[in-house]
């Protein structure tokens, strides 16, 4: 129909509906005005199911056999995500009692033989009473294809102080085996986690479990280098520890001790690889489900609701289900 | 524009009238099909028809007439002396409008004597339950046929009947529709205490409504607005 052909017909209707106040319609009038509102209603419908059939979201929704489809702009998937991953780790303490590092090293010295391997020592850091809290930065958060929320989320670690056992050990050996006694030292001292902050990196997999979808985190790598300190009077308590081995038999010397503790130094700044307990990484629930049940008035409708699938489209999380009437709950009494 | 114009005509074509006649139901469906129509595809011409921005749940009319079929027959009495009796259901979920016919029997208390009559109503309000976010439809009557109506031996009794469904008595009768499609207004997750780790509970709120229904293509489309609510004062960080 032509756009000068709508007008007409448009404004015949006016005129008629004009005319009609004031006499009562006879049965031709009556069938002429139906016949223009059918015509108005075919065009109207034929030029709506063009647009429709336009339509890439609408072509979608018709293909797919679900008699039920949700879908989810990434926008709001990634905003949720984002917002949980933080708010979720934003308030997590973490005991790291019975967390452990450990380092080794040997020690050469010049002999008229030549260079000698005079000992080996080894260090055990032994966390015995420390705490640390975390807190949560702005996350990166981007939908994938793969049903997966990439997430990269900054986490600060606050500064805390607690109880740091070392033990430090020292096995003599060739010649020196023979003068130098080898020995122990175990220490109890005040120990702080540093200020730091980490990036977590992983992805949350969007998943259905049943009748709701699931946000499952799957961080592989859950370890940061946790950078730990002793307290200046600690650090002083392990020098002056080295120190009483520096007598003749005991080969203190040959350690030298300043250089031990600058090497433990070293060692603290490195950090020590902390695993985040996987228990941190728990799986959420996106807050749209399908129900397996409904109400019509009164009464209860069991259903078999039957996901039909779940797929990351272009700027969309897509899912479907179908939905069978499986028998309708008796009444309540 | 010419969309509009059109509408505007048949609406005034059919309420232009000093004294409003018993228009049939089919004429009635027609003109608010026509103005729906209207309203869909000045959406489409603006790209808007499809847009949305939170969550779309696109429910077919297979469903719910399932869904309305597996609770008939339904009886009870509707007000104004009628009782009716809905034994089939069907729906059509069509040009702007999601009709729902409900076919069966009334008939006035106290008489015998029964007609066979269909209800026409549409579904004119989807919303999501605040308690449970259950996403439900009411119906509204829009029309009312009646075979043999003057059988029920009152005056005007299609009228009458409608009049009846309509202030309420069809929600007496059906109640509102749930679709299986449940939005909550908040994430959780619960806290985590153990010796070696403690997590408090995340609580996220979400402002959740249905922002927009179009109904077209044997579907009903429902546009879900969703958007992270503020934070309670509990959710604030820790001092």
């Amino acid at each position: 129909m032509t756009r000068c052909r709508r007008w007409w017909i448009a404004a015949g209707l006016f005129a008629a509906g004009f005319a009609g106040c004031h006499t009562a319609p006879g049965p031709e009038v009556e069938a002429a005005r139906l016949a223009s509102l059918h015509k108005i209603y075919d065009d109207l419908h034929g030029r709506l199911e063009k647009a429709v059939a336009e339509d890439a979201l609408a072509k979608r929704v018709f293909a797919d056999r679900g008699q039920v489809v949700v879908a989810i702009r990434s926008g709001l998937i990634e905003e949720l995500a984002g917002t949980v991953a933080q708010r979720y780790l934003d308030r997590v303490s973490i005991d790291l009692t019975s967390v452990e590092a450990s380092d080794e090293g040997a020690i050469h010295t010049n002999t008229f033989l030549g260079k000698m391997k005079v000992g080996e020592w080894a260090v055990d850091i032994d966390i015995a009473d420390l705490r640390i809290s975390l807190e949560a930065g702005k996350p990166k958060v981007s939908l994938r294809a793969d049903d997966r929320v990439e997430v990269e989320l900054p986490v600060d670690v606050k500064e805390s102080e607690g109880r740091i056992g070392i033990h430090f050990s020292w096995n003599s050996k060739s010649l020196a085996n023979l003068v130098c006694k080898d020995f122990d030292l175990t220490r109890d001292l005040r120990g702080r986690v540093l200020p730091q902050q980490h990036v977590l990196s992983g992805a949350l997999r969007i998943g259905s479990a049943g009748d709701s979808f699931t946000l499952t985190p799957v961080f592989p790598d859950r370890k940061i280098p946790l950078k730990v300190d002793l307290t200046p009077s600690s650090w002083a308590a392990v020098e002056a520890a080295l120190r009483t081995q520096n007598t003749a038999d005991r080969c203190g010397t040959l350690i030298k001790p300043d250089n031990l503790v600058a090497r433990l130094r070293e060692l603290a700044a490195k950090g020590v690889r902390v695993g985040i307990p996987e228990s941190v990484f728990r799986v959420a629930r996106l807050p749209a489900h399908l129900e397996q049940a409904v109400k019509i008035g009164d009464r209860t409708v069991d259903l078999t609701v039957k996901s039909e699938g779940l797929m990351v489209l272009p700027q969309l999380l897509w899912t479907s289900a179908s939905a069978h009437v499986r028998e309708l709950a008796p009444p309540a009494p | 524009m010419t969309a509009a114009v059109l509408t505007l005509g048949a609406i005034w074509l059919l309420f232009k009238r000093k004294e409003p006649p018993l228009v049939s139901v089919s004429e009635t469906l027609l003109v608010r099909q026509t103005q729906e129509l209207g309203r869909l595809i000045a959406a489409a011409e603006q790209k808007s028809l499809f847009d949305f921005g939170g969550i779309l749940v696109v429910v077919d009319q297979a469903l719910v007439q399932d869904l309305l079929r597996s609770v008939t027959p339904l009886e009870g009495d509707v007000g104004g002396g009628f009782h009716v009796r809905v034994e089939s259901a069907e729906t059509s979920f069509a040009d702007g409008l999601a009709i729902v016919r409900l076919d069966g029997k009334a008939s006035v208390a106290g008489k015998a004597a029964s007609a066979d009559v269909s209800v026409y109503g549409a579904i004119d309000v989807v919303e999501l339950d605040s308690t449970s976010g259950v996403m439900k439809c009411r119906v509204s009557v829009f029309g009312v046929d009646a075979a043999h109506a003057d059988m029920l031996g009152v005056d005007e009794p299609v009228r009458r009947l409608t009049e009846a469904l309509t202030q309420g008595g069809l929600a007496l009768l059906l109640g509102s529709i749930e679709v299986p499609v449940r939005i909550e207004n908040r994430l959780s997750i619960p806290a985590l205490e153990s010796h070696r780790l403690r997590i408090a509970s995340v609580d996220l709120r979400l402002q959740v409504a249905v922002e927009d229904v179009n109904v077209l293509g044997g579907k009903l489309w429902v546009r879900v607005k969703a958007a992270i609510g503020p934070s309670p004062a509990a959710e604030q960080r820790r001092p």
